[in-house]
């Protein structure tokens, strides 16, 4: 019935798509256009704000681990603080740009727990090379919402803000439950 | 900004010709019903056709009708 952590991490990447699809489509467009439509300004804090009901899911699932359930609990409390302050700013509840921070914040947090919940280095197989290379992302794409809140207008920090995402996409489509670093080239891990 | 959902759809397909032991279908043995439909590829064509259908062709109205509204006189 509890589907396999492989295939969870595929669902996470699925998301993960979306969201960056949607993030994506609003840079392109404008968030003038993008929020003409209250359903579409709604989208991303709905599905942030379900995601992390999902992570709580796989928390209550994560007994086997102690790290493991902290660290979908820790990625469950920033997505849901991330889409809370997401909804407020599209309903109009907080309008400074400093609100940023907050998804800047909760990037940050998700990063070092993947970082600190990982107990091997980056070649011992692909989940942990996958988890050193989400979680030092996650680090880095920190400074996307901390430049948006500082140089609001500028374009640059809210598309790093959405490739953020696919990238994320990509690197949860790629996880194994087990498997060598590169497949079938062979390469690192057992 | 139309050709994302597309473009997804196509990466979905290229990654299951390119691993097709990923699509069950073609090998069903010791397979449950997550293998069935939450495999990788599947997910990304379903967010492809997602993002195409639902997303994308309200934001090409919503768009030529601004730049309708914005070259009015």
């Amino acid at each position: 019935m509890v589907p396999r952590p492989e295939i969870a991490h595929w669902l996470a990447g699925a998301i993960s798509l979306l969201v960056g699809l949607l993030l994506v489509s609003e840079v392109l467009v404008g968030s003038e256009v993008f929020r003409r439509r209250p359903w579409r300004a709604y989208l991303f804090p709905a599905v942030v704000i379900a995601s992390s009901v999902l992570l709580w899911l796989i928390t209550i699932f994560s007994t086997f681990s102690t790290m493991h359930l902290l660290a979908h609990a820790v990625w469950a409390q920033a997505a849901l603080l991330a889409g809370a302050v997401q909804l407020a700013l599209v309903r109009g509840k907080l309008t400074s740009p400093a609100w940023s921070l907050v998804p800047g914040v909760a990037l940050l947090v998700s990063g070092a727990a993947f970082l600190v919940h990982e107990p091997n280095d980056w070649l011992y197989s692909r989940s942990a090379f996958l988890h050193h290379a989400i979680g030092w992302m996650l680090v880095v794409a920190a400074l996307f919402p901390l430049g948006q809140a500082l140089r609001p207008r500028q374009v640059v920090w809210r598309a790093g803000f959405a490739l953020t995402f696919v990238l994320l996409a990509v690197l949860l489509f790629a996880d194994r439950d087990s498997a060598t670093i590169f497949g079938r080239l062979g390469a690192g891990g057992p | 900004m139309q050709l994302l959902g597309p473009l997804t759809v196509v990466g979905g397909l290229v990654w299951a010709v390119a691993q097709p032991y990923r699509i069950v279908l073609l090998d069903r043995e010791g397979s449950g019903l997550y293998d069935y439909l939450f495999q990788g590829p599947l997910l990304a064509i379903a967010v492809g056709l997602v993002y195409t259908f639902a997303i994308a062709p309200g934001l090409v109205e919503d768009l030529e009708q601004t730049e309708r509204d914005g070259s009015a006189p």
